[in-house]
């Protein structure tokens, strides 16, 4: 059994990498480096403390306003009859609520407890990429209000925060209001891919010293998993919001029965989104209560590997549950039995989880805090929430409850418990390790129990209300039916439940000052090391660590960090510096020169939203010029990364690490090879569609080359110009290695003329077929595997002509070769997914024909 | 072997539960919706149940191979190794969770007809 903190075993002894005292000057460098912008200046900040407070302000306005959307919504539903809201705005109120508390409350909110806390958790100075960070989240508060403000100008949508076609279809949603909904989550999605690529990186790349695969603080290890899911997860949506949004201007008819689409394959790709969804949101909140509960339990996690393995588990189970959600849309019998087969599987690592949790109270002395009592709340919605889950797994019952407010209670138990009530116990938890004093404890604990009650009276008989019969979603009902006193008390319950939030926000305005020096600090005796004394750069020196809990068994560990006796206690290349170590065992391998503040990354995301926004309403010129000026910007930002070598430097103990490294060991090509899994992942989810409207209308399909299908020549030579592209580049390499820039620069032209050529006469060759995209689902298919491998060929040309501007100025060499690195690896990715779509569109129609 | 490379294939195998799993997951939930759009007829029962059978077989064989292979003794150096025990730990859970969720798929294919509306 675990022991507890105060029996733990003396620790071995440590020898320190640098010896007291530290040089003079060293600690006003290092505070130099990390010197925040004023004014309001403070908007191109990058570092993760402020970006983090940003991330957190937004996400939390955000909840505000949605919550106060659900209270509309229940004061309508108050009693049968009733008139306070309009049929259309209640429409546009449910669909809001639901879309903002997914979208732009939930991910972003653990999203940015991951970029405030893992740095410090981890024990490193900054994540790799702070720009993106900050690209990330001013794209995400840019778009988000913006989204947001259509609810006042009646632009909202109306169709659900799913959005199922054909409702969202042209023909039944005319006006904006769908494609601010498309353009705008698409855009937030990006966002939300940007910060997982940071997480990604960061947790594998940036971790203290010592800090093995099995000492990551758990909140590390649930942002990982976290991060990867978003990966494979949000493609699928935006493949989804493209496709809805090319249908909708368009008329390429993906979801036109008529047309040989299906309006189902919507909610095949809406729900391999969705389902994880639920997990990415749940997964880090469970990370949020595994750091707390050992804290307030003073006793290590117990089975910390288990709960590992569940995170893990629970991260690939989620995404063979999505067709639980189709339960009744009429797919076969089998089909419905893999995913509720699947379904209750994945009960089994949640569970795990919860059992460990219980077994960590037990084996400790809880201390009853606020942050206690909403980890306590939390266990007992949640778990109540999965049994619900465990029921509507079950097919049969599932037919009867479906789109009912049972429902409605189900997935509020889960979301909220399995989120809220964690993120409201985070708060109360780490706001001593980043605000001059604590919260409130009697505030704190006044707030739980509102909430508490308030959500039960509001939610518990919703389960009863969707039993009797009521559908979700309805704008009123009539008196009789049954249902008016169980809606009367939902809605008191609603808004005890949003008096629990008001006592918390009040809370908040009192006590909270956030700080970059003087935190209260460690308050409650936690292990790890966000608890040691951070600035603005994070802790003094980066500590070799040697166990989960380093603050538990390294005595004295705080002051030798503030001292300067670990490592990088300066800033020995005069810059912001992080620590890049392996990614398992954590061993320092490079002193990464980190970005300091700078405006490229806040204007590329202003621009990238009024790119996206100005293409909502149609006006294609401002769009495109805005499109142009986020370009330019993100190649500004780009510029100044990628600094030459300056030599190797010693981070303490006799340890002298290079400040350049290019190949695998760079973080910057494993930043790239993850957004490549993104694009892939996205491939993916068209190669389901196609093969998906296959089924659905084979009829369409051409069985021999003539109309409609190219003759098999032009593909080949589409697919022999694309091959060329790529050997060209790995040409090209060898260019580099001898030095040879001129002929380099030759291959690079003469490889983006054969790939944009490769492009030309597959999109002609489909052309002069006869084949038009809006003619039925099959070209509509064709042209998006065309329109896909278009957008990468874009982004290629865009790269090559960085590259050749950072040859053509010396700022890329045989040595300094990240930008070429990154763009070869694009670019055989490019080839690789061209050659499946030629082999998909060109081979596949001959194959079934 | 380098220290990247074994790093690389540490976590390979730790994953490789979750993967059969995915790959069975996918070759029974994908094969039955095309073999039921191709022939949805009596005669594609058989040609579902070898397809079923078999996956679910190979499955659960190399799900049991990476159990046993994991689960022989430890030489001193790896007992030592930083994290293989708890590396070992992940990837027997892992497996087992896999092998859990690999049996309920199965047991689901071999009780219903495929292609049933």
């Amino acid at each position: 059994m675990a022991d507890t903190v105060a029996d733990r075993p003396a620790p071995p002894a440590i020898e320190y990498p640098n010896a007291l005292p530290r040089p003079d000057g060293e600690l006003e460098q290092l505070r130099a480096a990390w010197t925040l912008p004023r004014g309001f200046r403070i908007l191109t900040a990058v570092n993760n403390t402020v970006i983090g407070y940003f991330y957190i302000g937004t996400a939390f306005l955000f909840f505000l306003l949605a919550g106060i959307l659900a209270l509309l919504i229940r004061a309508q539903l108050a009693v049968p009859g009733n008139t306070f809201l309009a049929p259309e705005t209640y429409n546009q109120i449910f669909t809001m609520h639901g879309t903002v508390m997914m979208f732009l409350f939930a991910v972003p909110a653990v999203e940015a407890m991951g970029i405030l806390l893992l740095p410090q958790m981890l024990g490193a100075r900054d994540l790799p990429f702070p720009r993106l960070g900050a690209f990330a989240f001013w794209a995400y508060f840019v778009g988000g209000l913006v989204f947001f403000g259509t609810l006042f100008f009646d632009l909202a949508p109306t169709g659900g925060w799913f959005m199922y076609p054909p409702l969202t279809g042209a023909r039944y949603s005319p006006g904006v209001g769908a494609d601010f909904w498309l353009l705008g989550i698409g855009f937030i999605e990006i966002s939300a891919i940007a910060g997982a690529i940071e997480i990604i990186i960061g947790v594998l790349r940036t971790r203290a010293p010592g800090m093995s695969f099995d000492k990551i603080p758990m909140f590390a290890w649930a942002m990982l998993v976290f991060a990867l899911m978003i990966v494979f997860a949000f493609p699928a949506i935006i493949l989804a919001t493209i496709m809805l949004e090319l249908e909708r201007a368009f008329g390429w008819p993906f979801f036109v029965p008529e047309k040989g689409g299906d309006a189902l394959l919507w909610q095949h790709l809406f729900w391999f989104f969705g389902h994880p969804e639920v997990y990415i949101i749940f997964l880090p909140a469970a990370g949020m209560v595994s750091m707390i509960v050992p804290t307030m339990a003073r006793t290590p996690l117990v089975a910390y590997p288990l709960v590992v393995t569940a995170l893990v588990a629970t991260g690939f189970f989620s995404f063979g549950l999505w067709v639980h959600h189709m339960f009744t849309t009429g797919i076969p019998q089998l089909s419905l039995a893999f995913f509720s087969a699947a379904s209750m599987a994945v009960a089994v690592p949640s569970g795990i989880q919860v059992f460990a949790w219980i077994a960590t109270i037990a084996a400790g002395r809880l201390r009853l805090t606020a942050a206690s009592l909403f980890v306590l709340g939390f266990l007992l919605i949640f778990t109540l929430g999965g049994l619900t889950g465990v029921m509507v797994a079950m097919v049969p019952f599932d037919f009867q409850v479906h789109d009912t407010y049972f429902v409605v209670a189900h997935f509020h138990y889960v979301l909220v418990g399995g989120m809220v009530f964690p993120l409201f116990a985070a708060f109360y938890y780490w706001a001593p390790a980043f605000s001059r004093r604590p919260l409130s404890e009697r505030l704190g604990k006044s707030a739980f129990w509102l909430m508490f009650t308030g959500f039960n009276v509001a939610f518990l008989p919703m389960h009863v209300t969707g039993l009797m019969g009521m559908p979700r979603r309805v704008y009123t009902y009539p008196a009789g039916m049954g249902w008016d006193n169980v809606n009367l008390i939902s809605t008191i319950g609603a808004f005890m439940l949003a008096c629990g939030v008001a006592v918390v926000l009040f809370d908040l305005f009192k006590n909270l000052r956030p700080t970059m020096t003087d935190q209260a600090g460690n308050i409650w005796n936690a292990g790890t090391l966000e608890w040691l004394p951070n600035e603005t750069f994070g802790a003094r020196s980066v500590p070799h660590v040697i166990s989960r809990e380093p603050l538990w068994d390294q005595p004295g560990l705080p002051d030798d960090v503030k001292g300067g006796r670990y490592y990088l206690a300066g800033a020995p290349t005069g810059r912001r510096e992080a620590l890049v170590t392996s990614p398992m065992d954590a061993v320092p391998q490079l002193v990464l020169r980190v970005p300091g503040p700078g405006w490229p990354p806040f204007l590329a995301a202003i621009f990238t939203a009024a790119f996206f926004l100005l293409l909502t309403v149609k006006l294609v010129t401002p769009a495109a010029a805005c499109g142009l000026a986020a370009v330019v910007l993100i190649f500004a930002w780009m510029w100044s990364n990628d600094a030459a070598s300056i030599g190797d430097v010693e981070i303490g103990g006799g340890i002298r690490l290079p400040t350049y490294v290019s190949g695998w060991p760079s973080p910057a090509l494993w930043a790239v090879a993850v957004l490549l899994m993104v694009a892939g992942s996205l491939y993916l989810s068209f190669v389901f569609s196609y093969l998906y409207l296959w089924i659905v209308s084979p009829h369409l399909w051409p069985k021999s080359p003539g109309p409609f299908l190219p003759h098999t020549g032009q593909g080949l030579i589409a697919a022999g110009l694309l091959a060329a592209s790529s050997a060209g580049m790995l040409v090209g390499r060898r260019l580099l290695s001898r030095g040879r820039m001129l002929p380099l620069l030759a291959v690079l032209g003469g490889s983006t003329v054969l790939l944009c050529c490769s492009l030309a006469v597959d999109l002609a060759a489909h052309w002069a077929s006869g084949l038009r995209p809006h003619a039925d689902a099959y070209a509509a298919a064709v042209f998006l595997a065309i329109f896909l491998q278009a957008q990468l060929v874009l982004s290629l040309v865009a790269m090559v002509v960085f590259v050749a501007a950072r040859l053509l100025t010396h700022k890329l060499d045989h040595v300094r070769r990240n930008g070429f690195d990154c763009l070869s690896l694009t670019w055989h990715y490019t080839t690789g997914q061209g050659l499946l779509g030629m082999l998909l569109i060109h081979g596949f129609p001959r194959l079934v024909g | 072997m380098s220290g990247p490379a074994q790093e690389r294939q540490g976590t390979t195998r730790s994953l490789a539960g979750p993967a059969i799993w995915t790959a069975h997951f996918f070759v029974l939930y994908g094969g039955h919706t095309l073999l039921c759009a191709i022939a949805p007829s009596a005669s594609s029962s058989t040609a579902w149940m070898l397809l079923a059978s078999s996956a679910s077989i190979v499955g659960l064989v190399l799900i049991g191979l990476l159990v046993v292979q994991e689960l022989r003794p430890m030489r001193r150096p790896e007992r030592e190794a930083n994290g293989y025990v708890f590396g070992r730990a992940v990837l027997l859970g892992l497996a087992s969770l896999s092998a859990v969720g690999l049996v309920w798929t199965m047991m689901a294919a071999a009780a219903l007809a495929p292609c049933a509306p």
